[in-house]
């Protein structure tokens, strides 16, 4: 039987497609397997241990860095059983099992995936797949492969008349670490149907935030009405489409946008607004109470009544830009500034002659935002989302992060180019006269070399740009290059801030050795652009001189570890941007070989400690407790590293 | 009609206007459809018409009032939306129908208008998988099952809804009317996955138990004289979840469909997933001499009654190999038809879409057994040559005619309200007319289709088509049917620029302006009568009263009055037949401006 193949390049998924000497020319199409081997086992809800029927259960190989083939698949029988036979001998056979209300998962991962529908194409690096090795005529039997269920918080939203809103936008906000820091980062949005019920489905293990969002958009009477419909906040479904509702009158220059939020009173002469509530009944994220979920977990009965407050109109004019005509501006309360779209009190554009009107805003303390770029992560799959606002472009990009587990980012572009940042209070009477510099976006220009090739490498891949703390507020950014020999480059768009520049996705072939700006080195510590000037000096220097360091995990647990390898310098445990460079993480195969390749030169600790722990690194505190019991190593370029390591017991308080 | 929808899109984009501002207003109230009615807060009024763009809303305060000021005079339509609400006009008999128009003066103040917003229905259901756990992230769609006259039309309404992670799935704000519910199971992309039974699970476990018995460790020693037994799961069959339609089966033909009254909520639509054995269905693609059409591409859809014709989904794709054999995997147990398009052996292709083409179309029924050895021979489709014709009148023929457009259309695409899916195979992508008037469509595909022009002079103040014949063989009124190896034709577009009306003035009985009702003008010729048919034309009067129709073909037509009547009535000659005893009879002459009033309920 002749089956047919998936490929996935490593390029989807927004990172790096490398090779030394050569280019892959197309798909490999690879044959079923003819030998005489065999896997079997049991696919089980782990939350009860029940078998699971109907189970499709995929057989792959990883071949190279990234790239995943899809081989024959099977569904599980009623005592959730499944056989491949007839198998070749490989050490790079991986299962995975997907099931309709259940998260999907990998043979020997230590949770389930980010959620998806029965999709069988897979977009990841190989890091924490695990793999099954098969010799001739072997039986491997009884592999055991958890599928969790994931959690939900359901609740109804209803106004001060106790009537149920319609339609309006929730959101759950979960703390995740990103780059060293307690985060929070946004699910997928739900809307209430005709009963004002939510339901917030898919819900990783964590702590909750609940939010109704409500933005109030002021659009202007001259933009055209489908985009005013399009203001901040219609969600949108993958492959669907909402109507949406029209802007409303105000003053006959502004109107005010309702979509996917609560529809406030006529605008009269003494405005209302819904302002966005956190459950219980509170404004302010820092007041919220959390949600605790764990795997299939329901909870519901997370209900909120909005209550119309007073609102004030803002007013003011943009300094420091020619022209910043449809600049969008965010208010966002303080606190809620890293939450993304959905999550602004206000939201308008800048006019022609540089004034701007935020209608409806309630009383509070807010940022003023203006971003060229507007980035923001989230826990979910992206079935369901805010679009960009009007003058983002829609084809905003969203890809998982190769090294957040279980986040993506998506990232918007203005059309108009400018960053600018302020604070304002708002109380009982109408705020006029507010000032906002703005300056342009930043470029950021240089040149990629490469350095001490020992086999001509050449390669197409991204060079990029990240905020170094993490905050997306900032963008992320990223160009296309054809490295070969000296090749320029630029990155336009930044703002003022804190930026790792380098290779957006860490691939293991090849490395960053070293990039200067002003004749310092700023690989690990990062760009300052918060002057507001271009860069045109950064060097990005790379090397396929790697460092590989290889091993058996040994004792007790040694078929369940996982390998992590980080630096010394506690400095470097923060502050890495959303792909770091010196940390990584990988699983052990069934008989404990690990190998981690393309760290650069450097002071390391290695530690193996169970599969469960495999994402555990991105807590500071983890790597805290690890570094007492880890195994120091020093690494210069090109090492090769040969050591064994015990299964440690890290414990985190 | 769809004609006149395709002219008033092209002034629509025409640059924008200074933006009117005048001193009348609109005041009233929004009530829902309830006994006693009862106000509808924070519902959303537009007023929009008479070039009043962008439209005026409003939203209505806790008394279910609204008010819209600065309005300049006109003639203006009130619509009113709130989620889980239909969205209704001002006037509408029932939900959604068109509402009538208000006519103010200027400086006038219109008060006291009430506006009722009915509640749309709701249909609820879980989806369970075959074991009975909740299915998540199923979209599920509801498919208006309202059935008119044959060919039947129909439209798309919702596409985005998804059960959540119990399964569970609401539709709300649903006219009232038949809706199917069809959940349609992931497509399970790349290899076909397996299914086998618990027996044959056993046996093969227990075979590579024995095999390992011989060695302890799980592994034969190498000095093994003969190798070990293959261990094969031999029944395993290849299977794919089929789309389920409410209540409960995989074939359209058996759905029931859920009628639903206004407001009406049906909460236990509950529908469970089917796996299904798959077949592939594999044969041979030929050219003329018999050799294989290399590259061919071949579809292969499910064939689905008229009355649903425009939701067919694309079952799957295949091109031939060189030697002109396909194969498609993996085709659930359902009627088929196979289509074969490649294009000409010589002929270089510039677009995908459009070109000359060779096809070929069959009819297959597949369930669950492998189709082996099908043949589609391919024949030239046929090509459709013509010029345009400008009558001699008042307007100079357009200068540029390469900015006009002719093109093929399905009835499916014209009824469609979402995204017509189905086909691949875009039937006839529009074709621009040359310098001298004269165009060429080739290898249109096996279907029925519509001709329609669109052109930057066509419009109330420019050009209309007149006729379109091939022969004595009038095309504009009728489907015109394309076989692969038919004849081509040749035809004449003829263009006037002098413009029909039946416009007038309707009054009640006591004189009053008639505003409740339609007028509706259909053509005394009942071979005229149809889906899409320009001939047939309904109108709702101004609260003046007033009527107009304009650029109707000149012929016999019949005028009649109704209260009320769905959209999709119109092209039913059933309910046609029904209006022909109390309707009147008028002839439009060409390029005549005919005023007709019409007085209703005289006794």
């Amino acid at each position: 039987m002749r089956t047919s193949s998936l490929v996935i390049a490593a390029l989807l998924a927004g990172s790096l497609l490398a090779d030394a000497g050569q280019r892959s020319t197309g798909p490999p199409v690879l044959e079923a397997p003819k030998g005489t081997g065999a896997i079997s086992g049991v696919v089980t809800d782990a939350t009860d241990g029940r078998p699971l029927e109907g189970v499709i259960v995929s057989l792959g190989v990883t071949t190279g860095g990234s790239i995943t083939l899809t081989l024959p698949r099977m569904v599980t029988d009623a005592k959730g059983r499944f056989l491949f036979s007839g198998l070749a001998p490989s050490t790079k056979y991986y299962i995975r099992a997907a099931r309709l209300g259940y998260a999907p998962a990998r043979f020997g991962s230590s949770g389930p995936g980010i959620p998806s529908s029965l999709s069988d194409v897979e977009i990841r690096t190989t890091d924490d797949v695990v793999t099954i090795a098969v010799a001739a005529d072997q039986w491997i039997g009884d592999l055991q492969i958890s599928l969790w269920r994931l959690g939900s918080i359901t609740g109804r939203v209803v106004d001060e008349r106790g009537e149920p809103v319609v339609g309006v936008a929730v959101r759950g906000f979960c703390a995740a670490w990103v780059a060293g820091h307690s985060q929070f980062v946004g699910t997928d949005v739900a809307t209430t149907d005709d009963r004002g019920e939510y339901r917030l489905a898919n819900l990783m293990p964590g702590k909750y935030a609940v939010s109704v969002l409500s933005v109030q958009s002021t659009v202007l009477d001259s933009t055209p009405e489908a985009e005013q419909k399009r203001a901040v906040g219609e969600v949108l479904r993958a492959g669907g489409s909402s109507a949406g509702l029209p802007a409303v009158d105000v003053d006959g220059t502004h109107r005010l946008a309702i979509s996917n939020f609560a529809t406030p009173p006529p605008p009269g002469s003494t405005p209302r607004a819904y302002p966005a509530q956190f459950y219980p009944g509170t404004s302010a994220l820092s007041d919220a109470q959390f949600v605790e979920i764990t795997y299939g977990t329901s909870r519901r009965g997370v209900d909120f009544q909005l209550q119309p407050v007073p609102a004030v109109r803002v007013s003011g004019r943009v300094v420091g830009a020619d022209d910043a005509s449809s600049q969008l501006l965010r208010l966002l309360p303080v606190g809620s500034e890293r939450l993304g779209f959905g999550s602004e009190a206000a939201t308008t554009v800048v006019e022609r002659d540089g004034s701007f009107t935020f209608l409806n805003v309630p009383f509070g303390e807010y940022t003023l935002l203006a971003q060229a770029v507007v980035g923001e992560l989230t826990s979910g799959n992206g079935e369901v989302r805010l679009p960009a606002a009007p003058g983002f472009s829609s084809g905003a990009g969203q890809a998982p992060l190769g090294n957040l587990p279980g986040l993506a980012y998506s990232s918007h572009t203005g059309t108009a180019r400018m960053w600018g940042r302020a604070r304002l209070a708002v109380g009982a009477s109408d705020v006029t006269d507010v000032v906002v510099p703005l300056h342009p976006a930043i470029t950021v220009r240089g040149r990629v070399v490469i350095a001490d090739s020992a086999s001509g490498l050449r390669l197409s891949g991204l060079i990029g740009a990240q905020p170094a703390d993490g905050d997306l507020s900032l963008g992320r950014f990223a160009a296309f290059v054809d490295v070969n020999g000296d090749t320029p480059f630029s990155l336009e768009g930044l703002g003022g801030g804190v930026y790792l520049v380098g290779l957006p996705s860490i691939f293991g072939s090849i490395s960053v050795a070293s990039v200067t700006s002003a004749g310092r080195e700023i690989r690990d510590t990062g760009l300052d652009t918060s002057a507001g000037r271009d860069v045109n000096d950064v060097v990005v220097t790379l090397t396929d001189n790697v460092t590989t360091i290889q091993g058996h995990v040994r004792g007790e647990g040694a078929a369940g570890a996982a390998v992590i390898v980080f630096p010394v310098d506690r400095a470097r445990w923060v502050d890495y941007g959303f792909d770091p460079l010196l940390i990584k993480s990988k699983a052990a195969a069934n008989d404990g070989l690990f190998l981690v390749r393309g760290l650069p030169e450097g002071e390391y600790f290695a530690v193996a400690v169970d599969r469960s722990q495999h994402d555990a690194w991105t807590n500071p505190k983890f790597l805290e407790a690890a570094s007492s019991v880890a195994t120091r190593i020093s690494l210069k370029w090109g090492d090769k590293k040969d050591i064994d390591l015990p299964v440690s017991k890290v414990v985190v308080r | 009609m769809k004609a006149v929808w395709i002219v008033l899109l092209t002034l629509a984009l025409a640059p924008p206007m200074a933006r009117p501002q005048g001193t009348a207003s609109v005041t009233g109230t929004v009530v829902d459809d309830e006994e006693p009615a009862v106000p509808v807060r924070r519902a959303i009024v537009t007023v929009a018409g008479s070039g009043l763009v962008p439209s005026r809303s409003a939203i209505t305060d806790d008394d279910g009032r609204f008010v819209i000021e600065r309005l300049p005079a006109g003639r203006f339509t009130i619509t009113v939306s709130r989620a889980a609400f239909i969205t209704s006009a001002y006037g509408a008999k029932r939900p959604g129908r068109p509402g009538t128009p208000v006519v103010v003066a200027a400086g006038q103040r219109v008060t006291a208008l009430v506006v009722k917003l009915w509640r749309g229905a709701v249909i609820a259901g879980v989806v369970r998988t075959e074991d009975g756990q909740p299915a998540e992230g199923l979209p599920v769609r509801v498919i208006a099952a309202h059935q008119t006259a044959e060919p039947s039309i129909v439209t798309l309404d919702n596409n985005g809804v998804k059960t959540n992670d119990a399964g569970e799935f609401r539709i709300f704000g649903l006219l009232p009317g038949a809706y199917l519910i069809c959940v349609t199971p992931p497509t399970l992309r790349g290899t076909s996955p397996t299914a086998t039974t618990e027996a044959e699970m056993d046996a093969a476990l227990a075979a590579l138990r024995t095999r390992a018995a011989a060695s302890p460790m799980g592994r034969p020693a190498p000095s093994t004289a003969t190798p070990p037994p293959a261990v094969r799961l031999a029944t395993s069959r290849p299977f794919a979840y089929a789309p389920i339609y409410f209540p409960g089966t995989a074939n359209l033909n058996q759905a029931t469909p859920i009628a639903l009254v206004p407001g009406q909520q049906v909460e236990n639509i509950n529908l469970q997933l089917q796996r299904v054995a798959t077949a592939s269905v594999s044969g041979l693609v030929t050219l003329a001499d018999g050799r294989g059409a290399s590259g061919a591409s071949i579809q292969i859809m499910q064939t689905q009654p008229a009355s649903y014709a425009p939701d067919a989904p694309l079952q799957a794709t295949a091109i031939a190999l060189p030697d002109g054999t396909f194969r498609i995997p993996a085709v659930s147990p359902g009627d088929y038809t196979l289509t074969a398009r490649a294009t000409p052996p010589g002929v270089v292709v510039s677009s995908p879409f459009g070109g000359p083409a060779l096809w070929s179309e069959m009819q297959l029924s597949v369930s669950g057994v492998d189709l082996t050895g099908l043949t589609l021979p391919l024949e030239s489709g046929p090509a459709l040559t013509g010029r345009v014709a400008f009558a001699e009148g008042t307007l100079k023929p357009p200068a540029d005619l390469t900015q006009w457009r002719v093109s093929l259309v399905t009835l499916a695409s014209l009824a469609s309200r979402g995204p017509v899916m189905g086909s691949r195979f875009n039937p006839a992508p529009p074709v621009a007319l040359k310098a001298d008037g004269t165009f060429e469509i080739s290898g249109i595909p096996p279907g029925a289709f519509l001709f329609r022009l669109t052109g930057p002079a066509l419009g109330p103040a420019g050009w209309w088509v007149r006729s379109m014949t091939a022969g004595d063989r009038d095309l504009l009124d009728r489907l015109i049917e394309i076989r692969p190896g038919g004849p081509s034709m040749n035809v004449v577009v003829s263009m006037s620029d002098r413009h029909t009306e039946l416009s007038g003035t309707l009054r009640t009985s006591t004189g009053q302006p008639g505003a409740d009702v339609f007028v509706i003008a259909f053509s005394s010729d009942r071979t005229m009568w149809g889906p899409d048919a320009r001939r047939v034309r309904a109108v709702r009067p101004g609260a003046d009263g007033h009527f107009s129709m304009p650029d109707l073909p000149p012929g016999g037509y019949l005028l009649g009055v109704v209260t009320d009547i769905d959209p999709d009535d119109w092209q039913n000659p059933a309910v046609l037949e029904q209006l022909v005893p109390t309707s009147l009879k008028v002839t439009l002459g060409e390029g005549e401006k005919r005023v007709q009033d019409l007085q209703l309920g005289r006794s």
